[in-house]
């Protein structure tokens, strides 16, 4: 039954990423374009020109942001409405447990995320194929991520583990915003019968704030530190505590959910 | 004819306000049980108890020997008040859904159901008309050999042709040792081919009895009978 689940939400969300494979196919296959005709041609030379082409790349790299952010809400309204809105009559009186349901969901975001990211890890390097531009996106990661000695961070090998620390960290971070929404629902559709869908976004500030109190403890012990003890192994270690907490909390999250769901359903 | 439901002494409340209150009903197997009652009587809630959709706090419902779960699920078929389906999904795609999840769904029949109303198996589901939408609705629920068919007001907001054509689809497509359980206040239209009438008032059963009995007893009409009962 868990593979039927599993299609049942492929099938409600084929559209969507379809689309977003769409959009990154094109704004790969334009700007890949682009770069051909800019290093054939010394079109590029003029400053502005160049101003342009560095604004026109980052846009793109906001555009497929975009696509990834609203696939992500795309998959929360999904829930919502295959759970608790007309189509929760079906969904809730299909012969499986609350379990089996919410396994099935999960796996589906967590293949659907992972296809965004993989697609935004093909396209992002193409975009920025300028390395000027790219090694700019570096430095500005290394100073939003801490006072990091940038000498420690010249080795390939330094810029290629935090790529995938980072990568990883946003994947789970994602995960967990996901997580967090679909209980926040649970919690406002299950418990209230007035005013629920408000209830569900006050309680998704609650679950936020209550998940964010440890990553604003680490932070504060990274700001603590003495700036020249601030290694770049101990941001990475920071980054790699805060990822097995998210990971921890999906797992707090998604038991609540189908906990609330098993024992409270209540479709008014 | 063996119980396929019982209901024993469920408690259910919305917010403070107690719908059920120590509720107890039986219904035998192989009947068609007209679940009577107005507006805010509680029938719709009771409904949603026996299909899972809603947790009562106290007592126990039944299916066939099993709680309400996963194995109650697979014998009931449900059909609400109103659209349930993804509107955005191909008519065969819902069919397939139904295929996939439901043992007892009959493919080949939902198909001919459909295929009878000259709706195309790829039209969008959103693409079809309102009493096409209930059409296909009503098909996919009566394609599956369930135990029980719970059907809340399903001639409810359409015109009396489509009304007839409901029933009929009704009467034609239960298997006959299923027990329906069919919720309206539109009594004069269904009230020929009912076996059983509950009627239920404010969260309680005022009387639950064999129609025919019932008629010759009051010697006045189901509708009548109601009529009168719940006279404001």
């Amino acid at each position: 039954m868990l593979i039927n689940v599993i299609k049942y939400e492929f099938k409600n969300r084929y559209k969507t990423l379809s689309l977003m494979t769409i959009i990154f196919a094109i704004f790969t296959c334009l700007l890949s374009g682009a770069w051909y005709v800019k290093n054939k041609t010394s079109f590029c030379e003029n400053e502005a020109v160049r101003f342009f082409w560095v604004i026109f790349s980052i846009g793109c790299v906001f555009v497929l942001i975009a696509s990834i952010v609203c696939m992500i809400f795309q998959s929360s309204a999904g829930f919502y409405k295959r759970f608790y809105r007309n189509e929760g009559y079906l969904t809730n009186t299909l012969p499986v447990s609350s379990l089996t349901l919410h396994m099935g969901k999960f796996i589906a975001d967590l293949i659907q995320i992972a296809y965004a990211y993989g697609l935004a890890v093909i396209a992002i390097p193409v975009i920025l194929q300028d390395i000027k531009i790219y090694s700019k996106m570096i430095d500005v990661l290394t100073i939003a991520f801490g006072q990091i000695d940038n000498a420690t961070l010249n080795s390939v090998s330094d810029i290629k583990g935090f790529l995938i620390i980072f990568i990883v960290a946003t994947y789970i971070q994602t995960l967990l915003m996901v997580s967090n929404i679909d209980l926040a629902i649970t919690i406002g559709r299950n418990f209230f019968t007035k005013n629920n869908d408000l209830l569900s976004v006050v309680f998704y500030f609650v679950i936020k704030a209550v998940d964010a109190i440890p990553s604003l403890l680490l932070a504060m012990k990274q700001l603590s530190s003495d700036y020249e003890d601030v290694s770049f192994g101990f941001m990475i270690q920071n980054m790699i505590i805060s990822v097995l907490l998210c990971a921890a909390y999906v797992v707090v999250a998604k038991i609540l959910t189908i906990l609330i769901h098993k024992k409270r359903l209540n479709l008014y | 004819m063996g119980e396929i439901l019982s209901v024993s002494n469920v408690n259910i409340a919305y917010d403070k306000n107690q719908v059920y209150k120590d509720l107890n009903l039986s219904i035998g197997s192989g009947k068609i049980v007209g679940l009577l009652g107005p507006n805010g009587s509680g029938k719709t809630t009771l409904i949603k108890m026996i299909a899972g959709l809603l947790k009562y706090k106290k007592g126990s419902i039944k299916v066939d020997g099993h709680e309400i779960g996963p194995e109650s699920k697979a014998l009931v078929a449900y059909l609400p008040d109103g659209s349930f389906l993804n509107e955005k999904l191909k008519v065969k795609s819902l069919i397939d859904i139904y295929s996939d999840f439901f043992k007892d769904f009959d493919k080949a029949k939902a198909v001919r159901i459909i295929g009878d109303l000259g709706i195309d198996l790829n039209s969008r589901f959103k693409a079809l008309s309102k009493g096409n939408k209930e059409k296909v609705q009503l098909g996919l629920v009566m394609s599956r050999h369930a135990k029980i068919y719970l059907l809340d007001e399903p001639i409810g907001g359409v015109d009396p042709a489509a009304r007839d054509y409901i029933l009929s689809t009704i009467i034609s497509n239960y298997d006959k040792d299923s027990t329906i359980i069919i919720s309206t206040h539109l009594i004069q239209d269904i009230e020929n081919v009912l076996d059983e009438v509950i009627f239920v008032k404010e969260g309680e059963i005022l009387l639950q009895r064999n129609a025919d009995d019932l008629r010759t007893e009051r010697n006045q009409s189901i509708d009548d009978i109601f009529r009168e009962e719940f006279r404001c």
